[in-house]
């Protein structure tokens, strides 16, 4: 099975822009999409078991706002230090402990489709540039799952 | 081909925080702990919207507690609109918040505070040489999880609890099969508390603190319950603004509350177990007794202790609950009427109020949230000014790394984009 993983708060401008992404990608056979919001270690638990799983999210990398990024988990920064909430506990810290602990149940295959953003404003709608960028984004996702089964991409492979 | 690209990932939008400490001659001049409350920003968001919108918007103020926005607002507005429900409702109410409360009980000991307390940099860090505690919090917080979606549709924001009841309940049967997980998760938490009473914490109390927590007749306290403290408070729901009153620091940004008259105070699992330990079931007494600390205490540090104790409640509270669930299906009726009510519940991290007016077509004209954080972020600061001087004398790193400590007992909902406290050590004529 395929996971797809919008993450981001939806009520805070830019940064909902992968919740709302993945809100237009219809569930088919082999493929659950999931509007997971803020989930910190809930993670896990959302891809567990899956063959493969497309994490959508917001990212800030002083590109352009509306700029989208394809990679794998291994082109995340590492963290040294503990957050200081739970409330702090962000993707990477979810994906390096499930490597860790619970690599038998984190999916062979993780692909990360990241848009640049500009606004985080609680209350805010989009930016334009974001906006604008956002159906590529939907159509990133399309074509992640149309790849064949099997098919590992070497952006994941790292 | 691979290309390699920096990405700095953001921290989800849940709030900043800064600390800044004025260093003079090693004497601490000042102190200021800024942070970001996005509860704040929600409250004018929800004016305008139907009163059916609320639960799903407040579950998303916050990733880690959504049922416990989403219960609070509800019942403040069934108080608003004078809508009752059944014991049944109250009792899938009181698990799925339980549910939630058994996540973050888990989360917070294991993955926040054991790594302090043990001398790690991170959760990662300590997995390696406690591979098998790490898999007991993840055990815990699975099962909390699916005890989360069995009663709220889903995990991440749970979707089944409205106005008047329940859209779905979970069959007998379902229940029951948690209920079997919940009685073998029982290992796992007595191995937690004794895990917990093996530490040894920093020694701090601070002078004249005052505790709050709800109480209630008979349950160690859920979503019910009045406010009391070791001062003297007791007041309900509709009382509230009354009696907490929240102030404005400058430089700081963020509003904080204070009870009228007096000062600080500070809400969480440690003051609701200080002040609910006649309440605590004969199991949660035996884990408080294996930790071997002595309770009331006030120590924040303690904070981990009351955890790991509330842990094992918050699983007997849910096999009670589990073992006289019926089932029975009830439909969801009530009426729309203008009002105006408050509601206040236990949050994993303390008293979280709601309270709302709508209008006779059910459209919010007003809404109040003040979350744990909020009332604590005071005492948050309190705390620091009385511990930072003890530990003055250490190298800087050292000093940050406590002052996270102090804060990461609270918990707090606000987490900046950096990752970490923002430390400012500002130091002159030493």
């Amino acid at each position: 099975m395929t996971v797809v993983v919008g993450c981001g708060n939806l009520f805070c401008a830019d940064d909902g822009a992968g919740v709302l992404a993945v809100r237009q990608v219809p569930e088919t056979e082999g493929v659950r999409v999931i509007e997971a919001g803020c989930p910190g270690l809930g993670l896990l638990d959302l891809l567990a078991g899956a063959r493969r799983a497309v994490l959508v999210d917001a990212v800030l990398s002083g590109a352009p706002p509306g700029t989208l990024h394809r990679f794998g988990p291994g082109a995340l920064p590492v963290r040294e230090s503990l957050p200081l909430s739970l409330h702090g506990v962000n993707l990477i810290d979810a994906l390096a402990l499930g490597r860790l602990v619970a690599p038998e149940t984190m999916p062979p295959e993780i692909i990360i489709l990241g848009i640049e953003i500009a606004d985080r404003t609680p209350g805010g709608g989009l930016s334009p540039a974001v906006a604008v960028a956002l159906p590529q984004l939907v159509a990133g996702i399309q074509r992640e799952l149309e790849q064949p089964r099997g098919h590992v991409s070497r952006h994941a492979l790292r | 081909m691979t290309k390699t690209i920096k990405v700095e990932y953001m921290a989800r939008v849940e709030g900043e925080a800064s600390l800044s400490l004025d260093v003079e001659g090693g004497e601490l001049k000042g102190l200021t702990l800024d942070i970001y409350e996005p509860p704040r920003f929600f409250q004018g968001f929800l004016v305008g919207r139907k009163y059916d919108e609320v639960p799903d918007i407040v579950a998303r103020i916050c990733g880690i507690c959504p049922a416990a926005h989403e219960l609070t607002a509800i019942q403040a507005l069934e108080t608003a609109m004078g809508v009752q429900v059944s014991q049944q409702v109250k009792d899938l109410r009181r698990m799925l918040a339980l549910a939630q409360d058994i996540q973050s009980h888990a989360l917070h000991i294991y993955m926040l505070a054991l790594p302090d307390f043990l001398g790690y940099e991170s959760a990662i860090a300590m997995a390696t040489d406690y591979g098998e505690a790490v898999q007991r919090a993840l055990r815990l917080k699975k099962l909390g999880n699916d005890f989360t979606e069995l009663i709220g549709g889903r995990a991440v924001h749970p979707v089944t609890a409205v106005v008047g009841g329940f859209t779905h309940i979970p069959a007998p049967a379902e229940l029951h099969a948690i209920g079997q997980r919940l009685e073998a998760a029982m290992d796992d938490a007595m191995a937690t508390a004794a895990l917990v009473g093996s530490l040894t914490l920093p020694d701090f109390v601070r002078g004249g603190i005052e505790h709050v927590a709800l109480r209630h007749p008979e349950q160690y306290p859920v979503n019910e319950g009045r406010m009391i403290s070791n001062l003297g408070l007791d007041i309900g729901p509709a009382e509230y603004r009354a009696h907490i009153r929240e102030w404005q620091f400058p430089p700081s940004h963020a509003l904080w509350s204070t009870i009228i008259g007096r000062s600080c105070f500070t809400v969480g699992p440690l003051a609701r177990l200080n002040l609910n330990l006649d309440r605590l079931s004969p199991k949660a007494r035996e884990a408080l007794e294996l930790t071997g600390h002595q309770f009331p205490d006030y120590n924040p540090f303690a904070s981990i202790v009351a955890r790991a104790v509330e842990l094992v409640q918050f699983i007997d509270d849910s096999l009670a609950l589990i073992r006289r669930y019926e089932g029975r299906p009830e439909e969801v009726v009530h009426q729309v009427r203008a009002g105006t009510g408050a509601a206040f519940s236990e949050a994993p991290r303390g008293i979280l109020y709601h309270s709302y007016t709508v209008n006779a077509q059910g459209i919010v004209e007003a809404a109040d949230i003040v979350s744990p954080t909020a009332h604590n972020a005071h005492s948050m600061e309190h705390d620091l000014r009385e511990y930072a001087p003890t530990i003055l004398h250490l190298p800087e790193p050292e000093i940050a790394l406590k002052c996270e400590m102090m804060i990461r007992n609270y918990d707090p909902c606000f987490s900046c984009s950096a990752h970490f406290l923002k430390l400012k050590l500002n130091r002159s004529g030493s």
